[in-house]
């Protein structure tokens, strides 16, 4: 076949247009995580190589707490949000009612939300001043609702709220994407051979939706790690979360602890960047078949 | 194809002529500081009426950088820049007076043989309104120009707190009597803070110079019992789901006196007056100081890089932003304490409610270096209480 003679026109093309995202990404995205992981080794007196800093992060314990907290927080997270995701687009994809055409038109909302809006926004209801507790105090006051404090700010329990909050909505969306691919004559056939709905659900629903769950998981933990907003606003002094952490370092200017924070932080969103990139190929393999 | 990049040219080459000649006519020099929302907002009111004036030396910009987002970064990219050479665009820098000392120290470290010299020694002959100036900066009175002052004070609600305690051992008396009712904000999210935890520090100390030479290494030893003060009274600082929760940023403490979850907390007093005026703070939120040792205050400065290119146009700046129609807007915008006599400026409400305030009562301190410590082993000693 004669080659068009366009084609190392093409090429130039492609070329051409991949080189700015390519320059971009080498340039703030590669050359300054080179930088950090090569800083986070660095003596900051003498930038030697050392280890300290990383030493340091293990052992003290604001830094140590602060990783520990981190991880038990984004695997709350994802649990609670995924859970109760995938129950939602269950509901979603399997229910034609008008409760549930609703909820599929509203649940997307909190996505374009500004996170600052809806941290401040959950803050006024519920603060222990806020509107919980101010409707609390038309109750009788012998009423056990009496002034009733929901003590939900600054601890684990309002960062898991606000998450689910954030996190809900897109693991919803992504997972009824997966669901809405199982097609209806497939659960039918099942059905007219006598499955229950625990089996189907078993051995059709899951294995056909757990991959795009694993991804889902994988960004909401990813977003999680290095969550700053939230857990600023709303958690605790101490322990804080990484993200927190990483500021007051930056801002007392211990750049070097402030590199290895980072760094802890990329290993730990690597952990589930692995999983996802698994994932993909193990899709990738059956595929082939 | 050679005609379009001809045409480009040329429009470029005609660009880059009129913007030179623009540049002859009026220089333009940069205004770098940083702060809180209010400073951006208030230096884009006062460059805007430089800029606005007829016989202006050059044109101000500003460059703004939030704090919290990098005031650090402010110090460290003045001294890269001074240490890159004269081309940059760093003219003028406004920072409190410790802000100075902790730049200085910056440059020293990073090697920078004379490091008062990033800054111009003033010729004050050319700044004529300093004559109205009453306030004088606390460090390095060659170089800078305070152009407005603020302090910490005690605000609280005298809707619940009728009387409020007047010295330190009557507010611990009155903490233990009211638990959960104050608050302070983390040191590391608020000067508020901060003042409140240097000022109860450095009042254990047995010298008289302590707040004066805060910035001494030799005090970090002498530090615990002020430690201890602030572990003691740990238990009776506001807490919600039965944890002790320190306020997150000075807002966060307003926050909470303004819901009446709090009734008494150290805050700003432009802040202060700010709330009260958008009336984010109910009306009977009162400022004061306790009588045996006031929270700590700081004039805010101005000082000329060594860098800029336009000192003398600078020295223009500097005497407007000083004049009484700047001063004014410090006062109108953030309610922020004038550094010449209120009697200079046209009585408003605004400038009554400032004129309680005399600079001349702040206790100024610069910590310096220890800052950072201080904030550091609060951290750790403190916010680890629970």
């Amino acid at each position: 076949m004669k080659k068009p003679k366009s084609n190392w026109k093409t090429t130039l093309f492609i070329i051409g247009a991949l080189t700015p995202a390519m320059l971009v990404s080498l340039g703030l995205v590669v050359y300054p995580m080179i930088n950090q992981v090569i800083r986070s080794f660095k003596d900051p007196k003498t930038g030697a190589f050392t280890f300290d800093n990383y030493i340091y992060l293990f052992t003290n314990k604001l830094s140590s707490n602060a990783i520990w907290y981190t991880v038990v927080v984004s695997v709350l997270t994802v649990l609670l949000s995924i859970g109760i995701a995938y129950l939602l687009a269950m509901y979603l994809r399997f229910s034609n009612s008008k409760i549930s055409k609703t909820i599929g038109n509203l649940y997307l909302i909190p996505r374009f939300i500004p996170s600052l809006v809806a941290v401040y926004a959950m803050k006024t209801i519920i603060a222990d001043s806020g509107l919980l507790n101010r409707i609390s105090l038309h109750f009788n006051e012998n009423s056990v609702f009496y002034n009733y404090k929901p003590g939900m700010l600054y601890n684990i329990k309002g960062i898991l709220f606000m998450n689910c909050w954030f996190n809900i909505p897109f693991a919803t969306m992504i997972i009824v994407a997966a669901l809405a691919g199982i097609s209806e004559s497939v659960v039918e056939s099942a059905q007219d051979v006598g499955a229950g709905k625990a089996l189907i659900f078993f051995k059709i629903i899951l294995p056909l939706s757990y991959k795009d769950v694993l991804i889902a998981a994988t960004f909401v933990f990813m977003s999680n790690i290095s969550s700053f907003t939230t857990p600023y606003l709303i958690g605790p002094n101490f322990p804080s979360m990484l993200g927190v952490y990483l500021r007051k370092q930056f801002g007392n200017s211990k750049y070097e602890i402030a590199a290895a924070t980072s760094v802890v932080i990329f290993v730990l969103c690597s952990i589930s960047a692995i999983v996802y990139l698994y994932t993909n190929m193990k899709e990738q393999a059956w595929e082939e078949n | 194809m050679k005609k379009a990049l001809l045409f480009v040219l040329a429009i470029a080459a005609v660009l880059s002529v009129c913007s030179t000649v623009l540049a002859a006519d009026l220089p333009t020099i940069n205004f770098w500081t940083t702060g809180s929302q209010n400073v951006q907002d208030v230096f884009a009111e006062v460059i805007k009426a430089y800029n606005a004036k007829e016989d202006r030396a050059a044109n101000v910009e500003l460059q703004f950088i939030l704090s919290g987002t990098g005031e650090t970064s402010m110090r460290s990219r003045y001294i890269a820049a001074y240490k890159a050479g004269n081309s940059t665009d760093f003219d003028i820098l406004g920072e409190n007076g410790m802000g100075f000392l902790q730049i200085v120290q910056e440059a020293e470290q990073e090697g920078i043989e004379n490091p008062e010299g990033i800054f111009v020694d003033l010729d004050f002959s050319k700044i004529p309104n300093l004559e109205n100036v009453k306030m004088v900066p606390c460090i390095y009175p060659e170089k800078l120009v305070p152009y407005r002052g603020t302090t910490v004070v005690f605000d609280y609600d005298s809707a619940f707190v009728p009387e409020p305690p007047q010295t330190w051992d009557e507010l611990v008396e009155w903490m233990k009597a009211n638990p959960g009712r104050f608050v302070y904000n983390d040191p590391d999210t608020g000067g508020a803070g901060s003042s409140f935890v240097t000022a109860a520090i450095y009042r254990m100390i047995d010298d008289p110079d302590a707040f004066k030479n805060a910035s001494d290494p030799k005090y970090q030893e002498m530090w615990d019992a002020g430690f201890e003060w602030l572990a003691e009274i740990h238990p009776y600082i506001y807490s919600s789901g039965g944890h002790v929760q320190y306020a997150v940023k000075n807002q966060g403490s307003l926050d909470l006196l303004g819901q009446g979850e709090v009734w008494m907390t150290p805050a700003w007093a432009d802040g202060t007056l700010t709330a009260l005026e958008n009336k984010t703070l109910p009306e009977t939120v009162k400022m004061y100081q306790l009588s045996d040792l006031s929270l700590t205050g700081s004039d805010v400065d101005m000082a000329v890089c060594a860098t800029s290119q336009h000192v003398d146009e600078a020295y223009d700046f500097l005497n407007f932003v000083i004049s009484p129609e700047a001063q004014q807007i410090f006062v109108e915008v953030m309610k922020a304490v004038p550094v010449i006599d209120t009697s200079l400026l046209e009585q408003t409400a605004s400038v009554e409610a400032v004129s309680l305030l005399n600079p001349a009562d702040f206790n100024i301190v610069s910590t310096g270096a220890n800052d950072a410590l201080l904030k550091e082993r609060w951290a750790e000693e403190i916010a680890t209480l629970n």
